[in-house]
């Protein structure tokens, strides 16, 4: 299950836990459902947050790193042609 | 040895010999114009027949008018001798047209006999070649005009490599040199062009290249020739017989190579030019990822709030609907059966029924109200 499909199973099991027929057995058994399902949801926003940050920290020294490197080829190119 | 007299002492009496000799003032002589160089309002020429020749000079500008390379004049005045250094001139008061020169008239005899059997049309011209490696020099060996074609190519393109055949190029014989030379660097091959060079000289002097044997040798030839004799000015049988005529010998070397030295030039102004596009287009795409990884981020910052702010109303939502808190404030739900009873009218009196509390549940008997 993925976490949208488990998001919806936890507003399925919220609307059961509303209606007031549902035994007591019942109830704990889908609220304890619930409750594991939204920890993993937060387990996966988690991670899934600390894979964005790190992803977002290397966009940023993209340029950088590829300016870099290209302003020390043209540096190279241009000395070698002017020893030529 | 006591006879001997003193170099002056003998330009002297020759002197008075010429001034006392009144048959030579003011004489009028006949001959062909050679060799005219004009410096600071004096004329410096030759006159000429076919046997002998005088060196003359005028000092009178009007005068320089008739004084063409070839023409046969009638030139009136008197000799000079000119005792500092021995040597002996025809100053000229007068100079009247005589008629063409000799050799301007076999010049013309012998351009119009080749023209009409077809040596100077430009159909039989061929095209020089696109790249030059080897250039065949006919020249003189010891002349300035072979040094002027190597520094020329040499400044120019130092990979093209010159060969020199040596000849005569005035003179008795000269036209018969350079005519071999002709057939000798064709038969060879390994030239991909001949230049027929030489510098300026009187009609007397270019005469060899205005002869019909070299006329037929740069014809029959089946290497490129360019011809480069004389000045820019003077203009020979071989000029119209080769495939290109150079002004002069310097100009032919600079026809047959490429400047390399500006093209590298130009090739740097190229490539900074392209590296500084180059670097402008790459600033530009910068840019360009630069936004789009802003707008990246702004999205995925989006997102993960969202998801957050989401999962949050799901947990206070789950918080507040906790069977077991509700059930902690002294609710307790009875159920009887798998029936959860919510009402008295449900109930079924005399039937166990179970309440549930947060801790545990009970069971229980309902009595009659």
């Amino acid at each position: 299950m993925n976490y949208e499909e488990k998001l919806k199973k936890i507003e399925g099991l919220i609307e059961n836990l509303n209606n007031p027929q549902n035994t007591m057995k019942k109830s704990c058994e889908d609220f304890e459902t619930a409750v594991n399902l939204l920890k993993e949801c937060n387990k996966e926003l988690k991670e899934n947050s600390g894979k964005m940050t790190v992803l977002k920290e290397e966009l940023g020294s993209l340029n950088e790193e590829e300016e870099w490197e290209y302003q020390n080829y043209l540096a190279k190119e241009w000395k070698k042609r002017q020893q030529e | 040895m006591q006879n001997a007299i003193t170099v002056s002492k003998y330009n002297s009496y020759i002197n008075q010999i010429f001034a006392s000799e009144e048959f030579l003032h003011h004489i009028s002589v006949v001959g062909e114009v050679s060799g005219v160089s004009v410096s600071r309002q004096t004329a410096y020429f030759s006159l000429k027949d076919s046997s002998s020749s005088i060196s003359c000079v005028c000092f009178m500008p009007s005068c320089f008018i008739d004084l063409k390379e070839g023409k046969q004049v009638v030139v009136t005045g008197s000799p000079n001798y000119y005792s500092k250094l021995g040597k002996l001139s025809f100053n000229v008061s007068k100079v009247q047209e005589y008629g063409l020169g000799d050799l301007y008239v076999k010049f013309i005899e012998m351009k119009n006999k080749l023209e009409n059997e077809g040596l100077f049309d430009e159909c039989f011209k061929k095209a020089l070649p696109e790249s030059v490696k080897r250039i065949g020099v006919i020249t003189s060996k010891d002349g300035a005009v072979i040094q002027d074609i190597k520094s020329v190519v040499q400044r120019r393109d130092k990979s093209v490599d010159i060969v020199l055949l040596p000849c005569k190029v005035q003179g008795l014989g000269a036209d018969k040199e350079i005519a071999d030379c002709v057939s000798k660097l064709d038969e060879y091959g390994k030239v991909d062009v001949i230049v027929i060079a030489r510098g300026g000289g009187s009609l007397e002097d270019l005469s060899p290249f205005n002869t019909e044997i070299v006329a037929r040798a740069v014809f029959d030839c089946k290497t490129p020739i360019i011809s480069a004799v004389g000045h820019e000015t003077d203009f020979t049988i071989c000029d119209f017989t080769a495939d290109l005529r150079a002004p002069t010998p310097s100009v032919a070397g600079e026809l047959l190579t490429c400047d390399k030295t500006r093209i590298k030039k130009d090739l740097k102004e190229l490539m900074k030019k392209f590296n500084q596009s180059m670097v402008q287009y790459f600033e530009k795409q910068k840019s360009a990822l630069k936004h789009k990884a802003e707008k990246i981020n702004y999205m995925i910052d989006n997102m993960l709030n969202q998801n957050t702010y989401n999962l949050s109303i799901v947990e206070n939502t789950l918080k507040n609907l906790s069977p077991k808190s509700l059930a902690k404030k002294g609710f307790a739900k009875i159920e009887q059966g798998d029936k959860v009873i919510d009402s008295c009218s449900k109930i079924m009196l005399k039937s166990n029924v179970n309440i549930c509390f947060y801790d545990g549940q009970i069971r229980a008997m309902p009595l009659e109200d």
